[in-house]
């Protein structure tokens, strides 16, 4: 298959555009066009579907970045500073990562989307960084952007696609507290934060806490693509 | 038999539904997103189909390798460069890209003979696609002046339905639909016209040659008229 398809997952909220003012499936285009970028065709997932109904109509998978994730999803009692949380959201994501692990789907998770790898594998959250000890500066978020850099573990597949360091953008309070059985590969330079996790006995199993569709790093969703043209 | 019904149990068909890119406040900026009412894939599921949302500038061809069906959405207005016609003032916000996208789709499908819904916007392009033109704007143009609501508003109406058409076996030969536009198919260029409404304006309209290829000015999917997208979901099996 020369252009494998590429589900990416988006929610559906109350959206005003033009005229209109309904609720819609919406999703940043940037998604799709890094999709497109890595050679693959980008199919936009609504969020009603059925993960194992999903996962055999498509070739590789994107989960977006997005709100915070319930705590009760990883055991945890609400923080006050967790913001606005869609539990059902969360259970479709959480079932379609374990519906593509079984069928060695390629998945990328972006932001939340990596975090979610994380807690369907067993992990948890930091709820708020500002506030939690060694990360309070760790960078902007509510729709603020900042720059840091990540380091990557050497001998690592992420290691062999970005190098030893690359420059991200960052903008996000919540934070990956234990990967579960996810192995970290990357990390923050200026606070050790994880930056990037991976299923690596997986064809393709990669979260991110960046966005690198935002600042045209193509990378791993060429990395993507190709896996789930292989599949 | 017996794998025909398995199959059916558990690979539902899979329909493709065309977005459109807009500006949206999203999260923090006015960037664009690219989205699509959600009833549209809430009526294709509850109609027992697979949702694929397809969004612009994903290859056509291989866009419509992946689904088994397809509906072109609501939207924008059409640049009346794709009839070869020039723009009245009212013809406003088009996006020449997602024209040339979404028109590729409808030729990709039409060769594969996949079977193809066009609602609202999507039954203008059919009609486009078909060789056919539009009314830029109906509240200019005689007699269609009072035809109905648009600009994000909505008015319903009756129309009649050609008897002995594909759309009559679904819908009988009356409907009471809703309305939220202010263009129209002025020429249905080679399809076959199947419905108008009490202004005598073309309301829907089908390629009597092949299995499903139909078009409607009206929204099913915001009236929970499932019958037509239950249609287009077995024409799909």
């Amino acid at each position: 298959m020369s252009r494998p398809i590429i589900g990416i997952t988006a929610p559906t909220r109350m959206t005003k555009w033009g005229a209109w003012d309904m609720d819609a499936t919406v999703i940043p285009a940037t998604y799709a066009l890094a999709v497109i970028d890595g050679g693959g065709i980008p199919v936009i997932l609504p969020p009603e579907d059925g993960a194992i109904d999903i996962v055999s109509a498509i070739d590789g998978l994107v989960i977006s970045g997005g709100p915070d994730i319930d705590p009760s999803m990883y055991g945890a009692d609400l923080d006050p500073d967790t913001l606005d949380t869609y539990p059902k959201q969360d259970m479709r994501e959480i079932a379609l990562i374990k519906a593509s692990i079984e069928a060695d789907l390629p998945v990328l998770g972006i932001c939340r989307g990596m975090q979610i790898m994380c807690v369907a594998e067993g992990g948890s959250m930091h709820q708020h960084l500002p506030k939690t000890p060694g990360y309070e500066s760790h960078g902007s978020w509510n729709g603020a952007f900042s720059d840091h850099e990540v380091t990557f573990e050497q001998g690592t597949e992420i290691h062999s696609v970005l190098g030893d360091c690359v420059s991200v953008n960052s903008t996000h309070h919540q934070g990956v507290r234990d990967s579960g059985g996810l192995k970290v590969t990357g990390r923050a330079n200026h606070d050790g934060l994880i930056e990037s996790v991976a299923y690596e006995h997986l064809k393709f199993f990669h979260g991110l806490q960046w966005h690198p569709e935002r600042i045209n790093q193509y990378q791993m969703y060429a990395a993507l693509v190709n896996a789930a043209r292989s599949s | 038999m017996l794998v025909l019904i398995e199959r059916a149990d558990w690979m539902k068909p899979r329909i493709g539904i065309t977005s459109s890119v807009n500006k949206r406040d999203y999260e923090s900026d006015g960037r664009d997103v690219v989205m699509l009412p959600w009833n549209y894939p809430s009526i294709v599921e509850e109609c027992g189909g697979l949702p694929l949302i397809l969004s612009e500038g994903g290859d056509p061809e291989a866009c419509v390798d992946a689904v088994d069906a397809l509906i072109i959405a609501g939207g924008r207005d059409i640049d009346p460069a794709t009839y070869g016609r020039v723009p009245v003032p009212e013809t406003n916000d088009v996006r020449p890209s997602q024209d040339m996208w979404e028109l590729a789709l409808i030729d990709s499908a039409k060769k594969r003979g996949l079977p193809i819904l066009g609602i609202c916007r999507g039954h203008q392009l059919m009609a486009v696609s078909y060789g056919g033109f539009l009314h830029q704007h109906l509240p200019t143009t005689p007699p269609y002046e009072k035809h109905g609501a648009w600009g994000g508003k909505w008015s319903k109406h009756e129309v009649s339905i050609v008897p002995e058409s594909k759309l009559s076996e679904i819908l009988g030969l009356s409907s009471n639909v809703n309305s939220a536009h202010h263009q129209g198919v002025s020429d249905p260029g080679s399809l076959e016209v199947n419905a108008r409404s009490e202004d005598g304006l073309i309301e829907g309209l089908e390629d009597p040659s092949r299995k499903f290829v139909m078009s409607v000015q009206w929204h099913p999917e915001a009236l929970g008229q499932k019958s037509i997208v239950s249609a287009l979901v077995r024409a799909a099996i």
